[in-house]
C-alpha cells in the first residue's frame, strides 16, 4: 500500500495558518484541538564580524499535522489497538476503542495525536480521508494561499520534490518514517549550528 | 504534559513499592538473611501489598479518559508496552489476593511455591514494562537508563521501608541490615534526580528539585535514628519513615513527570 504524505515548503510559508483554519472548518474541531498546526522556529542573535556585533536573527513556519508515519509509534505504543492503520493506509483512531490514556500523544514526536477532553478520547488528523476517497486533496493542502502544501502518496512527491526529510528543530526521520518531504527555508542551513525553538509555544 | 499526571505518580510509586515489596518478601522468606519472619508477618505482608496495589490501581483507572473502554487494554500486547504493564499488574493482583487466601486459610504449599515463582516473574515484569513504557524515542529527556534505575531504586526504597514496618508491627526485632540498604536506596534516588538537574534547570524545576533534596535528608536522618533506635514508639517512628519514603519517591516523580521533553517539536 502506497504511503499518503505531504509536501511542507518551509521557503514559502508565511505563517498565516489558512492550513489551520481549513482543518478546523473541515473537521469541525474546537480551537483547543489542533489536528494541524503552525510552529514558527526562532533561532539566531548576534554574530561578531570584524569587530562589530551584528544581528543575525532568523526565523520560519513548519505547518505539521499527522504525517502519516511508515512506522507509526502511536500504533505500535497504543494498549487497546484504537489508534489502528485502516484499510486505506492511514493511521486513525478508533473512539469505540480508546481509553484515553494518551499514550499516543507522548509515544508522537509530531504531537499528532490531539486529546479531546469533552469526549475523553483521542482524536486525530485523518488526511481528510473522505475527500481522498472522492479523489480530492485534504482541506489543509488546498486551502494553502503560497502552495506551501501539497499531499501525494510518497513516491509521487518524491518525483516532484525530492526525499529531504531533515529540517530543526523536528526530530531524526530515520526513527519514525513520517510521511512529508520538506523543502528547507533559506535559513534552515543556519540553524543547524544554532539552538533553535519554538517560538509563542502557548499559541499552539 | 497533561495536567492530570498526578494519578501517574501515585499509580507508578505505589505499584513500584507493592512489586518490590513482594520480590523483597520471598528474598527475605527464602534467604539465609538474618531477619525474623512470622506467621503474622507473612499474612500481614501480602495483605498490605493488596492493598496498595488496589490504590495503584485506583489511581491508574482515574488517570484514563474513557474508563469504559479498559476492558480492550489487552488487545495489543504484541507492540504496546502499556498493554503488557496492564497484563502483568493484573497477573501481580491476582497472585498477591490467591497468595494471601493460601497464607491465612487454605495453607496449601504447593500452591504457596507456584504462587511465590509467579509473583516474583509478575513483579519483574511490572517493573520492566513500567520502564519501557516511558523510554520513548519521542521523548528523549526520559529515552536513558535513568528511567529504569530510578523505577528500580523507588521499587527498592519504598518495599524495604514498608517490610521493615510490618515486621516491626508484627513484634519482631529490626533488621539493621535493611535500614542500611534503605538509607543506601534514598542516596541512590537522589544522586539519580541530580541527572536530571540539567533538564530541571532548563525547565525552571528548581524549587521542586530543593524540595526532593530536603525531603530526602529527613529520611536519611530518620533511617539514622531508627538504626540508633532512640524513638520510644518504633511503630511511629518506622510509619512516618515508610510515609517519608514514599513522599520523597513521590516528589522525585513529580520532578521525573514534568521533566516531559519531547524532541524537535
Amino acid at each position: 500500500m502506497p504511503q499518503y504524505a505531504f509536501y511542507i515548503d518551509t521557503s514559502a510559508c508565511s505563517g498565516c495558518k489558512a492550513c489551520q483554519a481549513a482543518c478546523h472548518d473541515k473537521n469541525n474541531t474546537r480551537s483547543e484541538i489542533k489536528w494541524r498546526r503552525v510552529y514558527e522556529i526562532e533561532g539566531g542573535g548576534w554574530e561578531q564580524q570584524n569587530g562589530a556585533f551584528i544581528s543575525v536573527p532568523f526565523s520560519y513556519f513548519i505547518s505539521m499535522s499527522c504525517n502519516n508515519c511508515g512506522s507509526p509509534v502511536c500504533v505500535k505504543a497504543c494498549p487497546t489497538t484504537a489508534m489502528h492503520i485502516d484499510k486505506n493506509g492511514i493511521t486513525v483512531v478508533d473512539p469505540q476503542l480508546c481509553i484515553g490514556c494518551r499514550y499516543c500523544e507522548w509515544a508522537c514526536p509530531y504531537n499528532a495525536p490531539q486529546y479531546d477532553s469533552i469526549i475523553k478520547t483521542m482524536t486525530k488528523c485523518d488526511l481528510c480521508e473522505d475527500y481522498l476517497l472522492a479523489g480530492k486533496k485534504p482541506a489543509c493542502a488546498d486551502a494553502c494561499p503560497m502552495r506551501a502544501l501539497d499531499f501525494g502518496t510518497f513516491e509521487e512527491l518524491s518525483r516532484k520534490y525530492g526525499e529531504e526529510k531533515r529540517l530543526l528543530p523536528l526530530p531524526e526521520p530515520g526513527l519514525f518514517d513520517p510521511g512529508f518531504i520538506i523543502k528547507p527555508h533559506r535559513d534552515a542551513g543556519r540553524a543547524t549550528n544554532e539552538k533553535v525553538k519554538v517560538a509563542a509555544k502557548k499559541e499552539i | 504534559m497533561e495536567k492530570d499526571y498526578f494519578s501517574l505518580v501515585l499509580f507508578t510509586v505505589l505499584s513500584q513499592t507493592a512489586a518490590g515489596g513482594l520480590i523483597l518478601r520471598e528474598i527475605l522468606l527464602h534467604s539465609d538473611l538474618d531477619y525474623q519472619i512470622s506467621k503474622e508477618f507473612r499474612v500481614l505482608s501480602l495483605f498490605i501489598t493488596g492493598i496498595i496495589i488496589a490504590l495503584a490501581l485506583g489511581a491508574a483507572f482515574m488517570h484514563l479518559g474513557k474508563q469504559v473502554n479498559a476492558v480492550h487494554s489487552l488487545r495489543n500486547l504484541r507492540s504496546s508496552w502499556l498493554s503488557r504493564e496492564i497484563l502483568f499488574i493484573i497477573i501481580f493482583s491476582a497472585t498477591v489476593l490467591l497468595y494471601w487466601l493460601n497464607e491465612k486459610f487454605w495453607n496449601i504449599q504447593v500452591l504457596n511455591s507456584i504462587l511465590s515463582f509467579t509473583g516474583l516473574l509478575a513483579g519483574a515484569g511490572l517493573l520492566t514494562s513500567m520502564s519501557a513504557i516511558y523510554m520513548l524515542p519521542a521523548v528523549p529527556s526520559w529515552n536513558s537508563m535513568i528511567t529504569p534505575i530510578s523505577f528500580l531504586i523507588t521499587s527498592a526504597a519504598g518495599a524495604v521501608s514498608l517490610l521493615v514496618l510490618l515486621n516491626a508491627f508484627c513484634g519482631c526485632v529490626t533488621a539493621k541490615t535493611l535500614l542500611a540498604i534503605l538509607a543506601f536506596a534514598v542516596i541512590l534516588s537522589l544522586i539519580t534526580s541530580g541527572f536530571m538537574f540539567s533538564y530541571i534547570k532548563e525547565s525552571g524545576l528548581l524549587v521542586f528539585f530543593i524540595i526532593r533534596i530536603l525531603m530526602g535528608l529527613i529520611t536519611l536522618i530518620l533511617i539514622f535514628l531508627n538504626y540508633l533506635n532512640t524513638f520510644p514508639n518504633k511503630m511511629t517512628a518506622l510509619s512516618v519513615l515508610f510515609t517519608t519514603v514514599l513522599l520523597t519517591e513521590m516528589a522525585g516523580r513529580v520532578i521525573f513527570f514534568l521533566n516531559y521533553h519531547k524532541s524537535g517539536l
